[in-house]
């Protein structure tokens, strides 16, 4: 393998193969480095997306999709279930991100991208005027210096690369979600619509998910806000959940992992270096949904970066108009939702309770999500705005 | 010292995400927390996700 590489990827998930794809679009050569020994495994995502967000950036392939989505069904902690109808622009996917995040390395690869598993970048290198100019990493088990003009961090929640490179990427305790996940086998929900339980039983300062795979499979998951974590490990909320809910299930797959539920970060670009995706902290910070901003995010990267090695240019104030451009994008919006989540976190469950009932009250067909969401944020109406913005 | 319970880990990282001191290192399937970096904060034992990190009691 060469050592001299215009642009260097670490992390191979969807932001970092969008990332790559787009940085070698005009010719730079590109490396792509997955510490893990496949492409999308072990999958630790709800791999829920919107239809309209993922046909935006790439062409969907049937194969990636298990379930189509269409509706959604709250219960309350009083066990009143709230269905609402989503408008088109509303449906969704549940995906296979194993196959997924395959194919978008496959497309990155096909653009001219070198890929690499079993890759760990472990430090990085800096020029004498302290660009970031290269990693180390071990590679199929051997260690080697790599040089590059321009880094892109895709690292994921751990996003140790930024902090390689002196930004602060360590989550505050109330901006990340402790999470597990269970895929259950043997249930009877129904194929197109996803459900949440939400409320301080099920998962505190967060919500459970059911994202069906199937008509007799699902993600079953839950997420508990980090400075809630003393009330209870969630993998125990789960498997109590489970036992209640699916005594007779099977479970083919448990995975855990932290999903990040902040704003962007207010750095995320240095001298040499660009974070992107869940390391750059770009998923929804109200939903926790984050494959398609993320590879929105990668994309806007990649076209900055491909920008900065045609002009020879790898200083941060070049690279900062990646991090405008998504701040246009999602990243202000996700400043709203950011807003909307901290108020929902003020909620008891008896203001959940309330709220079920109040949306209850409306007739089905007249339903809709921000329907739903204007209802949530009644007593603080400065944020209706926002809502109204968001959705 | 934090003891890690290996056959409990599922090596996703959110440990790592919230170390302040980035004292903990996590590849395929091996965790390793340098101990002479950590500064006992135990932010990773109340957010992992699977209980797999313990305080343990220094006499």
């Amino acid at each position: 393998m060469k050592s001299n590489w215009d642009v260097i990827v670490v992390g191979g998930g969807p932001a970092g193969s969008m990332a790559a794809w787009n940085s070698a679009k005009d010719g730079a050569s590109v490396l792509m480095l997955e510490k893990d020994r496949e492409i999308g495994a072990p999958v630790r995502c709800g791999e829920g997306v919107g239809e309209v967000g993922l046909s935006n950036i790439v062409k969907i392939d049937k194969r990636w999709i298990k379930a189509k989505i269409d509706k959604m069904n709250i219960i309350s902690p009083d066990n009143t279930s709230v269905k609402v109808n989503f408008k088109e622009k509303e449906h969704g996917y549940i995906l296979d991100r194993r196959i997924f995040d395959n194919d978008l390395a496959l497309l990155a690869s096909q653009a001219g991208v070198t890929v690499k598993t079993k890759s760990y970048v472990h430090g990085l290198t800096f020029s004498n005027d302290g660009f970031v100019n290269g990693v180390k990493a071990n590679v199929l088990g051997k260690d080697v210096k790599l040089n590059s003009k321009i880094v892109i961090g895709a690292d994921g929640v751990e996003s140790r690369i930024g902090r390689f490179a002196g930004l602060k990427t360590a989550f505050n305790m109330c901006d990340i979600g402790s999470c597990v996940q269970a895929v259950v086998s043997g249930i009877d929900i129904d194929p197109n619509t996803m459900q949440f339980y939400v409320g301080d039983k099920y998962s505190p300062g967060g919500y459970l998910w059911i994202f069906p795979k199937g008509k007799d499979i699902a993600n079953i998951g839950l997420g508990i806000l980090g400075d809630r974590c003393n009330s209870g490990r969630p993998k125990d909320f789960l498997d109590k959940f489970l036992s209640k809910h699916y005594p007779n299930s099977s479970i083919l797959n448990y995975t855990a992992g932290g999903v990040p539920l902040a704003k962007t970060l207010d750095k995320i670009v240095t001298d040499g270096l660009v974070l992107v995706g869940d390391a750059a902290r770009t998923v929804n910070p109200l939903s926790g949904g984050g494959v398609v901003s993320g590879m929105n995010n990668g994309r806007l990267a990649g076209i900055r970066v491909a920008e900065a090695i045609k002009e020879n240019n790898f200083s941060k104030e070049f690279l900062k108009k990646y991090s405008d451009n998504w701040h246009k994008a999602d990243g202000k919006n996700h400043e709203r939702l950011y807003k909307i989540k901290n108020f929902i976190l003020s909620l008891t469950d008896d203001d959940l309770n309330h709220i079920a009932k109040k949306v209850s009250a409306i007739p089905f067909e007249k339903r809709s999500v921000l329907k739903v969401f204007k209802i949530v944020v009644w007593r603080k109406p400065s944020l209706i705005l926002d809502v109204i913005k968001a959705f | 010292m934090i003891n890690i319970n290996e056959n409990l880990c599922d090596f996703c990282g959110t440990c790592v995400s919230v170390c302040p001191v980035d004292c903990i290192e996590l590849f395929e399937a091996k965790l390793k927390i340098n101990n002479e970096k950590c500064i006992a904060c135990n932010l990773c034992v109340d957010i992992c996700p699977l209980g797999v990190l313990e305080v343990e009691d220094e006499e």
